[in-house]
């Protein structure tokens, strides 16, 4: 079962992501809207596990397979991570721990923990989130982001303090938006056997996404007012390396108030239906999420790292400073709309994807 | 008095021929005369439907009243009658009435004087064969989903236990069934009427005819089986909602103990980082 509104939020969080990574890694400008593509894919994920796994449940698939199934598209998520660092952001980056590795280990957690209360799990997302801060702590997290960006010693101890709380996305506290993502998902999507004839109101989705961006603006707003060291190690501002409180209740707000207000608008009062080449577009990116977030990548970083080696002294040498905005932006919408007409190619022809490998080496 | 039903039967029925088109109701309507009172507890009536009246039948009635009901000529007419729809009508001739019994149908001949009395027997068996056919009917469409519950009967899964609202509603219909088997059994099961009255033994041999005891023996036991399988299913879903609410607590200790090892962990790595 596809939702078109799932479909709209996550081509726009593609659209975010393209174009921020195109700024940041061409021209160095990091745009406001930076922090909000990685949080809202990983919030889709955990709500397409729930949707997903419903669409095996009604085919007959057993729990026990479900799980098997999941879990090795859980790894293969997380190979995939690695082996795209590697190929992509070079041997050296090879552990800085971006979204993928996240959402693959997301998965693996939710094949075991999605049987369980919603209750239960939003208390598993209440430890995380109070647990991070002093695991970055206790990690002290600064030294592992000199320069600005993460870097680690491919040492056990920093691959694992990495993994689990200074890498880009580490476990803690990304994990929360695909758990709050599932738990949303279990609310909306429920199972036919269910005995549930009418679907449920998206209120309380809406109110807790309200509730936590209330919380988002009051640790803000008392920030400066908390004594020493609360606000330089806690309570740090709206920052997305480390996703700070502010940031990761605001994001999970933004989520639950944008997708409630889609589901509404799109999948129950079907506003999109007088433009459907919107919402052929916007399926189509979605449908081939992980091939566009492996291309663009591949699209503007592999020649940055060829010219760098033809006409500089290191690979990365141009990496943040390889133009100027104006023309990094134009190449991010020209990105997009290539994307756009390629995958529609893809799927009419039915070309293989990353969506295919995975469906044909995993179910 | 009699009041006008169904004057649909042509004149060349003997006088006073009327068919009667009988429902069950626990309140009089509107339109239509009581034709029989069904004994405490039923509490039913079987109203006899004026005409004009669409309300569909549950049965239908034919109150032939002729001296002399072993004439072939109307037998046989009656029994096309209530032939339609039945492959083998029933017949019965006693003390001078000629009884006949279809598929939603019955007919009686008989004198005048006879004639009621064996029109509020018929009314009333038809109302406890009605009931026994609908209870079979039920039944049989709980088969498949017996074979489907069998297995959580012994052992219940995560899955199975998301549908124990189901599991229970079956239950719940189940009891019903049980509950309106049990309240036409003591008219089914009854003894012989003593003294004997035309009605009572007549009635005797119609339910003996229909079967009506045997297939009532057979409906209790198919419900003991249908009882026992959703009864264990009950048990194993307590037992499983009990044991789930107790992992919960056991979870969410372990996800505490979890967080302190973190917290060590982190520590351990530190140390061994610097």
């Amino acid at each position: 079962m596809r939702y078109a509104s799932i479909d709209v939020l996550r081509t726009v969080a593609i659209a975010l992501m393209i174009l921020v990574h195109f700024l940041e890694n061409l021209s160095g400008v990091t745009w406001a809207p930076a922090g909000l593509g990685a949080p809202l894919f990983a919030f889709l994920s955990g709500l397409n596990i729930r949707i997903w796994t419903l669409s095996l449940e009604a085919k007959g698939i057993t729990d026990e397979a479900i799980r098997r199934i999941a879990v090795r598209r859980g790894l293969f998520l997380f190979v995939l991570g690695i082996a795209f660092n590697v190929l992509v952001w070079l041997p050296s980056d090879t552990f800085n721990w971006d979204v993928l590795t996240m959402i693959g280990t997301a998965m693996v957690a939710l094949a075991f923990l999605r049987g369980l209360p919603s209750g239960f799990l939003a208390f598993v997302c209440a430890v995380v989130f109070v647990l991070s801060p002093f695991l970055r702590i206790q990690a002290d997290y600064a030294s592992h982001w000199t320069n600005g960006y993460f870097e680690s010693e491919t040492t056990l101890p920093d691959v694992l303090i990495g993994y689990l709380s200074t890498g880009y996305i580490p476990l803690f506290p990304w994990i929360i938006f695909p758990i709050v993502g599932h738990i949303a998902g279990s609310y909306l999507f429920h199972r036919p056997t269910d005995g549930e004839a009418t679907p449920r109101s998206v209120r309380p989705l809406v109110t807790y996404g309200v509730c936590f961006l209330a919380i988002s603006v009051f640790l803000r707003v008392i920030r400066d007012a908390l004594p020493d060291p609360i606000p330089t190690k806690l309570v740090m501002g709206w920052t997305m390396f480390p996703a700070s409180p502010e940031y990761v209740t605001g994001l999970l707000g933004i989520a639950l108030v944008s997708f409630g207000i889609l589901h509404v608008g799109i999948d129950r009062r079907d506003c999109l239906r007088r433009v459907p080449a919107i919402l052929n577009v916007t399926r189509t990116m979605s449908q081939y999420s992980l091939t566009v977030y492996l291309l663009h990548h591949i699209l503007h970083l592999w020649p940055l790292w060829i010219y760098g080696t033809l006409f500089g002294t290191e690979a990365t040498e141009f990496w943040h400073s390889a133009m100027p905005v104006a023309v990094s932006g134009p190449l991010a919408l020209g990105c997009f709309a290539a994307c756009s007409v390629l995958f529609r190619q893809m799927r009419r022809r039915e070309w293989p994807s990353v969506e295919s490998l995975m469906r044909w080496l995993c179910d | 008095m009699r009041l006008p039903t169904n004057t649909d039967l042509p004149p060349s029925w003997p006088a006073g021929s009327v068919t009667h088109r009988v429902v069950y109701r626990v309140e009089v309507g509107a339109a239509g005369r009581i034709l029989a009172e069904l004994p405490f507890p039923l509490n039913r009536r079987a109203i006899a439907l004026l005409s004009g009246d669409a309300t569909p039948a549950e049965m239908e009635l034919l109150s032939v009243p002729f001296e002399n009901p072993e004439d072939a000529e109307l037998i046989a007419r009656v029994r096309e009658w209530i032939a339609v729809g039945a492959s083998a009508p029933q017949m019965i001739t006693f003390q001078g009435a000629q009884l006949f019994w279809g598929a939603g149908r019955a007919a009686v001949i008989a004198p005048q004087s006879r004639l009621t009395a064996l029109e509020v027997l018929l009314a009333e068996l038809a109302y406890f064969e009605l009931e026994i056919g609908a209870i079979e009917k039920s039944l049989g469409g709980f088969w498949p989903d017996l074979e489907a519950d069998a297995g959580p009967a012994f052992e219940l899964d995560e899955r199975t236990h998301r549908n124990r609202k189901k599991l229970g509603e079956r239950f719940r219909q189940l009891l019903g069934l049980r509950a309106r088997l049990t309240r036409i059994l003591p008219f089914v099961q009854t003894p012989h009427v003593y003294p004997p009255t035309l009605a009572s033994q007549v009635s005797e041999r119609l339910r003996e005819r229909l079967r009506m005891e045997h297939r009532i023996e057979i409906l209790q036991q198919q419900l003991d089986v249908f009882e026992r399988i959703y009864d264990a299913c009950g048990t194993r879903v307590s037992e499983f909602t009990a044991s789930k609410k107790g992992h919960l607590l056991e979870m969410i200790i372990i996800v505490m103990l979890a967080a302190q090892t973190m917290l060590v962990l982190f520590e351990v790595l530190t140390i061994a980082r610097n």
